[in-house]
């Protein structure tokens, strides 16, 4: 189910009125069935997909903390881990892998038959990359003796299934949920307040932010690169960096409000990414709990470091001290797999690469650590830059468009207006430019606003209440204006 | 290094208590919530009676894909199957013993300005004069969006590549169009893999096109097919639907929302316009280097009209009468056409000047609310056909 639809509103309406009026004992039955209906009005064959991947994990789970030797231990958790990355290798990577045999296979004429011809068409499920992550991390902290497993499977699967982080995440830990859910709670005004405010707060930037610059966005990568001049590729990759932050923190304010609506509060996953002043400052806020997740279960088990019991802080925690050859070659290896879990197509990994290639290379030189501490306002612009360029193979529709597109952007002939914006040829052009300026500009001064606002004096003339009320009126008014259930979130196809 | 971050709700990270410093209370949130829904019903109450074709917002000109002639298919946008079906017309209308004109151009040519059941394209007229008045000629037309000479090139070298070459040509020349740069991938999709041959003799126009073609990314290999709307053919939209149709039915505000939208939308268009712009969103500034790189393509397209030797006629497209908000430096535009007449004069390609042949009651709005230079009527489509048909009558027998 979208979360920017009317149908989502419907839902959760009914579902917080049905939790707070039943007995304690029926919530987490609750959960579960309004789970399994959220995700069922995409595809109810698909959350049996769900279910089976939650008792492959309960039952291995129950079988590592009950094993009594090590083996046995190991055997049930690479039994998990074969069935769930299976699972997920099978519906996501299929297509790639074949499509990159068949290549290698047309250059040694070798000619295999397109995989759109093939009988069975595989459906990507929404959601598989992040319950995944989500179920893997419940059994790998369970080997450890991080958490107990649950005893009881309905719990289990309203931890998995719980549907504000069902499809697009946040990827919490066990020991972040669970409690949550089977916690003593009476219904508390600011929570709800809080929740319904953050839900404004995401549809606002999904439905009118986001989604007013997809246009925008997919007008210039529509574009033949002949015509594109260097400053047409940097407004492209800050609007669609623009555009996939809306979206994504978007949803993930909606995922926190729906929570917190419960009463169940979740960790935040962004905090400002674009006032990043360095890779690994960047890594703590955006996307924090994949950040997080791969840390502890990727880059810490290949590096030898202490892992964290939390989905917080990201990546930036593990990634200090000196840079040895391990260190390095799990940090390439590491954003590798992340840029991969992004998507089927090395344009995904190429942004990974990019990444940990940026993250090492702040490690490795020493001006460059710095420079966030000693010339902070340029350490800013330094990495917005460099963080906005590397969205361009996110986006773009192949390597060799963003080869040509980087091309432009490295040749110091190619910085002109374009003849779009020039000619006032194409209205939308003109409004790019613009948008993109705004939003740059836009971005630290609402930040600023912001802590301004939190330190305004209960006697101000200005209250907070009602700066609080004005924004939100504003917010509703836009929201209900550009609400339409079309345009899905980007991270839903990853 | 940064303040300690602090969450973009405003929760402290370390506080575990409700109403933390930056959230917002209760009664904050419930009177902005009911303010804002407030504001909407008032806003849908206020833009119910909102005419957008009053002040010349929405559908004004509306953009035709398809025009026949006698069940023969004779106009489409510039794509492989639409070139292939035109060509299969050329065959037909041969077959008949009919020459065949192609006429190649920009909106003008399927842009019909308040459109009504009945009206068809000048390309439609244009065949049915000429079958009035006994002559063995007929009309095909390729035109798109805003089309740029190397994209008119293009379609004609698709032709090519197809073995039809027309017996004669029309090109429509829009002043404007001389800024548009680019090729767009539909039209150089028409091109990639061409050989050769196909560029032979072309002049640097030929080159650009052909650097433009083969830059052109088309391959999106590496990317799996992802399913790319999650509501689509879903229950969600089943339901969605129906939530809308009942909102629509209890809530006045809802139900206007798309008056609203245009409502808002046409009072700041209007506003930024006369502020920013004093009279149009597009005032014609034609960067020079655009301007050489699309006449390079014209005359690689004259050259390969004439090489193949086809009669053709070039006229300057007509424009809005009257107020004239188009152009900066009129002295520029007259200059431009004396200039192009005389080219066309040493060439021997035909030249006529329809500036002026629709009045202006046969203009209207374009799509923001605009006055519309470019679109005309029913009305207007029918006189161009005439003057174009007429011209080419004209030119008599080859």
């Amino acid at each position: 189910m979208l979360f920017n639809s009317w149908t989502y509103l419907l839902f959760l309406g009914l579902v917080v009125g049905l939790y707070w009026a039943l007995p304690r004992r029926y919530r987490i039955s609750l959960i579960v069935l309004a789970s399994l209906g959220f995700y069922a009005m995409w595809r109810w064959e698909f959350c049996l997909l769900v279910v089976f991947s939650a008792v492959v994990d309960f039952v291995c789970s129950g079988r590592i903390a009950g094993s009594s030797t090590a083996r046995n231990r190991k055997r049930w958790l690479l039994a998990s881990l074969v069935i769930n990355l299976g699972l997920l290798a099978f519906f996501k990577y299929t297509y790639f892998a074949y499509d990159n045999i068949r290549s290698l296979g047309t250059a040694l004429r070798i000619h295999l038959p397109a995989h759109e011809s093939w009988a069975l068409k595989i459906i990507l499920p929404l959601g598989i990359s992040f319950y995944t992550f989500q179920t893997i991390s419940y059994t790998i902290d369970v080997y450890r003796g991080v958490i107990k497993p649950i005893d009881r499977f309905p719990t289990f699967l309203a931890y998995v299934m719980f549907w504000p982080q069902l499809v697009a995440g946040p990827i919490l830990r066990c020991g972040e949920v669970v409690p949550e859910l089977l916690a003593r709670r009476r219904f508390r005004i600011d929570d709800f307040a809080i929740g319904v405010q953050r839900i404004v707060q995401g549809l606002f930037k999904k439905v009118v932010l986001a989604d007013s610059l997809a246009p925008m966005v997919d007008y210039w990568f529509e574009q033949s690169q002949a015509g594109l001049t260097a400053i047409d590729v940097w407004v492209a990759c800050f609007l669609f960096g623009f555009q996939i932050y809306f979206d994504f923190a978007g949803y993930s304010d909606i995922a926190i409000g729906s929570a917190r609506l419960l009463g169940i509060r979740f960790p935040e996953n962004f905090d400002w990414p674009y006032l990043a002043r360095s890779p690994r400052d960047f890594w703590k806020r955006w996307h924090i709990s994949l950040s997080a997740w791969i840390r502890d279960y990727l880059y810490v088990p290949l590096t030898g470091r202490r892992y964290q019991v939390s989905s917080r802080d990201g990546i930036a925690v593990a990634a200090r001290g000196r840079v040895g050859y391990r260190q390095a070659w799990a940090l390439m290896l590491t954003w590798c797999i992340m840029g991969l879990w992004h998507g089927a197509a090395w344009t995904f990994v190429v942004w990974g690469l990019y990444h940990g290639s940026l993250v090492l290379a702040y490690r490795l030189t020493p001006w460059l650590r710095r420079l966030p501490e000693r010339f902070p306002r340029l350490g800013w612009l330094v990495m917005l830059a460099a963080v906005m360029l590397g969205w361009l193979p996110f986006r773009a529709h192949s390597l060799s468009q963003a080869c040509h597109w980087l091309l432009k952007v490295i040749n110091p002939l190619e910085y002109s207006l374009s003849p779009w914006v020039t000619g006032l040829s194409v209205r939308i052009a003109g409004y790019s430019y613009l948008a993109a300026a705004v939003l740059t500009v836009a971005m630290p001064l609402w930040h600023k606003l912001r802590q301004v606002g939190r330190r305004t004096p209960a006697d101000s003339p200005f209250p907070a209440d009602v700066l609080h009320a004005a924004v939100l009126t504003a917010m509703v008014f836009a929201v209900i204006l550009c609400m339409q259930a079309k345009q899905q979130f980007i991270y839903f196809q990853f | 290094m940064h303040d300690r971050p602090t969450s973009e709700s405003g929760d402290a990270a370390e506080s575990r208590a409700s109403g933390a410093v930056g959230d917002p209370r209760p009664r904050a949130v419930l009177s902005g919530v009911l303010a804002g829904i407030a504001l909407f019903t008032l806003a849908g109450i206020r833009f119910a009676g909102f005419d957008p074709a009053a002040v010349g917002m929405g559908r004004n000109t509306t953009a035709v894909n398809v025009e026949s002639y006698n069940g023969t298919r004779v106009y489409g946008p510039p794509l492989p199957d639409v070139i292939a079906a035109l060509c299969e017309s050329a065959r037909a209308l041969r077959g008949a013993g009919n020459e065949v004109a192609l006429w190649l151009g920009a909106s003008q040519l399927h842009g019909l300005n308040k459109m009504k059941k009945g009206d068809r394209l000048a390309v439609h007229y244009a065949n049915e004069r000429a079958a009035g008045r006994g002559a063995a000629l007929r009309y095909l037309q390729v035109s798109f969006g805003n089309a740029n000479f190397h994209e008119l090139l293009a379609v004609y070298l698709a032709f090519r590549r197809r073995g039809f070459t027309p017996d004669r040509a029309v090109l429509a020349f829009t002043y404007d169009d001389l800024r548009e740069p680019g090729v767009r991938p539909d039209v150089a999709a028409l091109l990639k893999a061409a050989d050769a041959a196909a560029w032979a003799g072309l002049g640097p126009g030929g080159e650009q096109l052909r650097a433009e073609v083969e830059s052109n990314p088309d391959d999106r290999a590496g990317s799996a097919p992802v399913e790319r709307n999650a509501a689509s053919g879903t229950p969600q939209e089943r339901v969605e639907a129906g939530l809308s149709q009942t909102l629509e039915a209890r809530w006045p505000g809802f139900r206007h929302r798309d008056r609203v939208r245009a409502g808002l939308k046409s009072t700041f268009t209007t506003w930024f316009v006369r502020t920013f712009l004093r009279r149009s969103l597009r005032p014609v500034l034609i960067p020079a280097r655009m301007q050489s790189w699309n006449m390079a393509a014209f005359r690689s397209l004259a050259g390969a009209l004439e090489q193949d030797g086809v009669r053709t006629l070039i006229y300057q497209a007509p424009h809005r009468p009257g107020e004239n908000p188009f152009y900066h430096d009129r002295a520029a535009y007259d200059a431009f056409f004396v200039d192009l007449e005389a080219f066309c004069r040493r060439e021997g390609i035909a030249f006529a000047d329809l500036e002026g042949i629709v009045p202006a009651e046969y203009w209207g709005y374009d799509n923001t609310g605009l006055p519309d230079a470019f679109h005309f009527q029913v009305e207007g489509h029918r006189r161009l056909a005439r003057a174009v048909d007429a011209a080419l009558d004209d030119l008599g027998e080859p």
